[in-house]
């Protein structure tokens, strides 16, 4: 592990963002980031140990209202996280967005086309930095080396949001697959895998509940996922599959001046075949996190930052 | 400094009943009035539908028109204020909401104003619309909007 994450990393992000609204029924907004990031012993973004570039993310998203109910929402990003994931651009939503019920107490909507992952507490805006509570989100739940097959999938998405007496409830259900590149099977596989990886299917529910709709906000997520591969010519594998089972308790509190954060998961994982012919190998993992911020009042966020222009320059 | 809600029932009738006893309501050093444009049938709201409606996630009045949500901008007095007092978020729990819908594709977040004029300008010219205003008032295409269940507290 101290390999992958080493040992000293330092950060500096900016952003910017800026919304605007072309026409009435027409929105679009954007964000752009880059990052100064330096790591040490570790070549979990970058295996030299200088200050480089390797953290820009790039997006513009938009939505058009076709009629009172139905909309066209998308979003293109260009991301580079050094080895954290492939850089360059990708298609990260795209979708018709139907509303089903907008009542008082109750919202449904259904979207078909390139859906969202909303399941988790980040997925949704996991490449946005003023939407993350870190640079790198906690990659025990949010590792980036599954972020285009975790991002979002092709398929169908029903998004509710209730309220009642016991509070505030969001829920989620989704299924659905996503396109696994050549460059994403050789880092599951290794290098010297040939063949091709397909997901069949990512089915996922989630739930999340404010009580008396108060800082509190407690959920649960659940997440059943087949792959396949498929060998190639000359391939050191065989064909086989991978199931992945993921449960995942949330947690989340909200004051004045900090905010505690926490995400708890036990994942499954399955392989029957791939490795050897007849191999079956079932094993459980549990991961998770637990992230606390203080929100810096102007006075200290400046002062922090003038320490870290310091350090910089001393280095 | 006190401003308070004007209170209305949700007709005349009651509200010439109940008006000497809510005639407004303290919240403490609450300075802000819900205004909507005069089109919202509504009189008054639930501080749920409330919620719900400067989350994002009630788009539509329940007669079918749709919501347009203007707000401060989040470093305004008037902006913590309704947030905490009225909605019981904190502007930044508002804002991730906010963010979410629009970076996720779920939705759009509310339209932003300066200060009170501009509020006042842009909810009169858009029906369904509805703010808050620190200071409140009488204008044309303007009404107010009372919340429910919220005694006078005197």
């Amino acid at each position: 592990m101290n390999r992958l994450f080493g040992k000293n990393t330092v950060l500096v992000v900016t952003f910017i963002m800026f919304p605007w609204n072309v026409i009435a029924n027409v929105n679009w907004h954007g964000f752009v980031a880059q990052g100064l990031i330096h790591t040490k012993d570790t070549s979990f973004v970058d295996p030299d140990d200088e200050f480089n570039l390797k953290l820009t993310e790039l997006g513009i998203n938009g939505s058009i209202d076709l009629t009172p109910s139905i909309r066209i929402a998308g979003q293109a990003v260009y991301l580079n996280g050094g080895n954290r994931y492939p850089e360059g651009a990708r298609l990260d939503y795209l979708f018709a967005d139907f509303d089903l019920f907008d009542e008082t107490s109750l919202s449904l909507n259904l979207h078909l086309g390139r859906y969202k992952n909303y399941h988790w507490l980040y997925s949704a805006t996991r490449d946005v930095p003023h939407t993350r509570p870190s640079i790198i989100l906690p990659q025990s739940v949010y590792f980036d080396g599954f972020r285009d097959i975790a991002v979002g999938s092709d398929g169908a998405a029903l998004v509710g949001n209730y309220s009642n007496n016991i509070g505030e409830w969001e829920f989620n259900w989704s299924y659905g697959n996503s396109p696994v590149s050549r460059d994403q099977t050789r880092d599951f596989f290794s290098d010297l895998s040939t063949g091709s990886t397909d997901q069949d299917f990512v089915h996922q529910f989630s739930t999340f509940l404010s009580p008396n709709a108060g800082p509190l906000q407690i959920g649960i997520s659940l997440m059943e996922s087949d792959f396949s591969y498929n060998a190639g010519e000359q391939d050191v594998l065989q064909s086989g599959l991978a199931t992945v089972q993921r449960f995942m308790l949330t947690m989340q509190y909200a004051a004045e001046k900090w905010d505690l954060t926490s995400e708890i998961l036990q994942e499954r994982v399955i392989f029957r075949g791939i490795l050897a012919p007849g191999f079956l190998r079932d094993s459980l993992g549990q991961g998770g996190y637990v992230q606390a911020r203080y929100f810096l009042s102007f006075k200290q966020q400046r002062g922090f930052l003038t320490t870290l222009a310091s350090m910089i320059q001393a280095h | 400094m006190y401003k308070g809600y004007c209170l209305k029932a949700r007709n005349i009738g009651i509200s010439l009943l109940l008006g000497l006893s809510l005639a407004f309501f303290s919240m403490q050093s609450m300075s802000a009035t819900l205004i909507a444009n005069t089109s919202v049938v509504d009189s008054s709201l639930s501080k749920k539908s409330l919620r719900r409606i400067f989350i994002m996630r009630q788009t539509k009045w329940p007669v079918g028109d749709p919501i347009k949500v203007f707000v401060m901008e989040k470093n305004s007095d008037v902006h913590r204020t309704f947030c905490q007092s009225v909605l019981g978020f904190f502007p930044y729990q508002l804002e991730r909401q906010w963010n979410k819908l629009v970076y996720s594709g779920l939705g759009d977040a509310p339209y932003v104003v300066s200060d009170d004029q501009e509020m006042i300008e842009r909810i009169a010219a858009t029906p369904g619309a509805i703010g808050y205003v620190k200071e409140y008032k009488p204008t044309d295409g303007i009404k107010v909007i009372t919340l429910e269940g919220v005694s006078t507290g005197e």
